[in-house]
């Protein structure tokens, strides 16, 4: 009887361990994938927009528009800056960079305008070519963090266009930069 | 015998030879300005005479464009006409009728003595240009044409005195043209070289700069700003009708006309960075000109389009080189300065101005094609830029903040006798400086 007792739980203990693997195999590890379908489910419940327009551009709800307006601001105001004579990228501009990289990649149908401009020491032919080799700075950065060339183009108003009107090291600072416009 | 025959052969040969010595004299110049020894011609120019009783007002606004165009050229002081003891509508006009003594007495070298007649819109001018002292006349012309061309007519005789005196007419028929800049907007504007007559003749786009006149005198190309695009234009100086031509760059920069050909030299970007191409006038890209790893811009041509002077930053700043398109080999010809920019080959062929920054400003400074011999010309605590030369070479045009805005300035190629070329509101830069028209 003992020996027949003893059978009956290695039976049982056999059959609960081997249920209880077959059971550990069907459950899905907690994922990345499932954080974002939680994401969208969300914002499915956000004021829809049926401008096809909008909707071209994945954005779906007024919600997301005004996040992508409030982004795109962000985007415009935001120059990169220059030394004297110089069109090196600073490490201070490139963060921005990759900052604008971020946004092309989330809203991939937009296009930009890279301008670059200069301030007013120089001469104003030397700074159109010198405002060109800014924004074209600006341009291969962004090439080379996996921007279609394709989405983006250049100007140079050298120091046509400045920004801050005075005559002082202050104003010079942020009128060598490169400017971005979004279009879409 | 022999020895009359030797006497009369040394006496043939003393004559042959004061004939050539004489003739050359002629033939050569009146006198030389450019001599550093030069004092200048004072030159008497009194109201011009009324041959009938018509249009009384231009008697002394006539004989005024005549001063200020003998004045500018830096060869004349042009007397006071308030000190002159002849009564301009009494005194004649021919060699016979003029008092030369007279006008000896009060100072007065040279005479310039006009006489005009008008019927309806149609005016006959004669010009005379006399020797006071030697009581000679030097050059005479008449014109015959419409009165709203007496300013052409005046600035033909005054290019004439110059030829007469030098043996290289003035740069009296001749215009600039410029950038002007009011607000957010930039506008290409001509006007006569004595500031007469501003016309605006790009009213469609909001943004032009790097205008160059072409050496016909028919176009101006200019860069253009139209809707974040930029495009290269020629614009028909007569008509100022414009087109674009179809080149695609991200930049276009100083288009400069050759010389010789139809063909013109530009800063493009179109692989990597900008470097200067050779474009015909339908846009097409000829050649590439000088091409770099960093920036390079055109200057300007040398008078015979052989060669160019331009500027590149090859060595981490501007500097200023020649290329030779024959044996397509470049020469650095500028070493003092870190900002040396805006070459501009004189029309003799000797000399290249440029701009270089001394301690903070700007100056417009001379040198050599082969970068010997340098002259500081402007000076002070202000930017001078740009320049450009005069079709005879005497005089440079420039933008220069010294009037506490940008404008363009006129002086004589040694920096002296500076004015302002127009006052006009708003900035004006870019000077070109057309052929004679």
């Amino acid at each position: 009887m003992r020996y027949v007792a003893g059978l009956v739980l290695l039976l049982f203990l056999v059959v609960s361990l081997s249920s209880c693997t077959r059971h550990t195999g069907y459950v899905p590890p907690p994922t990345t994938s499932s954080l974002q379908e939680r994401e969208l489910k969300g914002e499915t419940t956000g004021t829809p927009i049926t401008d096809s327009r909008w909707r071209a551009m994945g954005i779906t709800t007024v919600e997301q528009k005004e996040q992508f307006l409030k982004e795109k601001e962000a985007f415009e105001n935001r120059d990169i800056h220059f030394d004297f004579d110089s069109y090196a990228l600073t490490e201070e501009a490139k963060a921005i960079l990759r900052e604008k990289a971020e946004f092309l990649k989330k809203y991939p149908i937009v296009t930009v305008t890279i301008e670059g401009h200069c301030d007013e020491r120089g001469t104003n032919e030397y700074n159109l070519a010198l405002g060109e080799r800014r924004a074209h700075s600006a341009w291969q950065y962004l090439v080379n963090l996996g921007i279609n060339p394709d989405r983006m183009t250049m100007i140079s108003y050298g120091e046509e266009k400045p920004i801050a009107l005075g005559h002082d090291e202050a104003s010079w600072a942020k009128n060598r930069r490169a400017h971005f416009i979004i279009h879409f | 015998m022999r020895n009359l025959i030797k006497r009369c052969a040394n006496i043939l040969l003393m004559l042959l030879l004061l004939c050539i010595t004489v003739g050359i004299v002629y033939a050569r110049v009146y006198i030389d300005i450019t001599n550093p020894s030069f004092r200048k011609l004072p030159v008497a120019v009194p109201d011009f005479k009324m041959g009938n009783n018509y249009h009384p007002e231009f008697a002394p606004s006539f004989a005024e464009i005549m001063r200020n165009d003998l004045g500018y050229s830096g060869a004349f002081d042009v007397l006071n006409p308030e000190g002159f003891l002849e009564d301009p509508q009494k005194m004649g006009v021919t060699l016979q009728e003029i008092n030369f003594p007279s006008w000896k007495s009060i100072g007065a070298e040279f005479l310039v003595r006009g006489l005009y007649r008008t019927e309806g819109s149609k005016l006959h001018l004669e010009l005379r240009f006399y020797d006071a002292v030697r009581g000679k006349l030097v050059t005479g012309r008449a014109y015959d044409g419409d009165i709203k061309d007496h300013r052409i007519m005046i600035h033909h005789f005054a290019d004439e005195i110059m030829k007469a005196l030098t043996g290289e007419p003035g740069s009296f028929s001749t215009k600039l043209a410029f950038v002007n800049k009011t607000g957010d907007i930039q506008t290409l504007y001509t006007v006569d070289f004595d500031g007469y007559g501003p016309l605006k003749v790009t009213p469609e786009e909001k943004m032009v700069v790097s205008p160059n006149w072409s050496p016909d005198g028919v176009f101006i190309a200019y860069v253009g700003y139209e809707h974040e695009r930029v495009k290269l234009k020629l614009l028909d100086a007569q008509t100022s009708s414009a087109r674009s031509l179809p080149v695609q760059s991200s930049v276009f920069v100083a288009p400069r006309f050759h010389p010789v050909k139809p063909i013109l030299a530009v800063t493009l970007a179109r692989k990597n960075n900008p470097d200067i191409y050779l474009l015909d006038l339908d846009g097409r890209i000829v050649d590439t000109l000088v091409s770099g790893w960093s920036i390079e811009v055109p200057g300007s041509w040398s008078p015979d389009g052989k060669k160019l002077v331009y500027v590149s930053g090859e060595t981490g700043e501007p500097q200023i080189y020649v290329y030779d398109t024959e044996n397509r080999t470049r020469r650095r010809i500028t070493f003092t300065g870190n900002y040396n920019t805006s070459p501009a080959w004189s029309p003799d062929g000797e000399w290249i101005a440029y701009s270089s920054r001394v301690e903070g400003y700007h100056q417009i400074f001379l040198t050599r094609p082969d970068g010997s011999e340098v002259y500081q010309l402007t000076f002070g605590q202000h930017n001078n830029e740009a320049p450009v030369w005069s079709p005879d070479g005497r005089m440079i045009a420039f933008q220069s903040d010294r009037g506490g805005k940008y404008e363009i300035w006129i002086m004589l190629r040694n920096g002296r006798n500076l004015r302002r070329l127009i006052k006009l509101p708003g900035e004006q830069k870019y000077p070109t400086w057309s052929p004679r028209l």
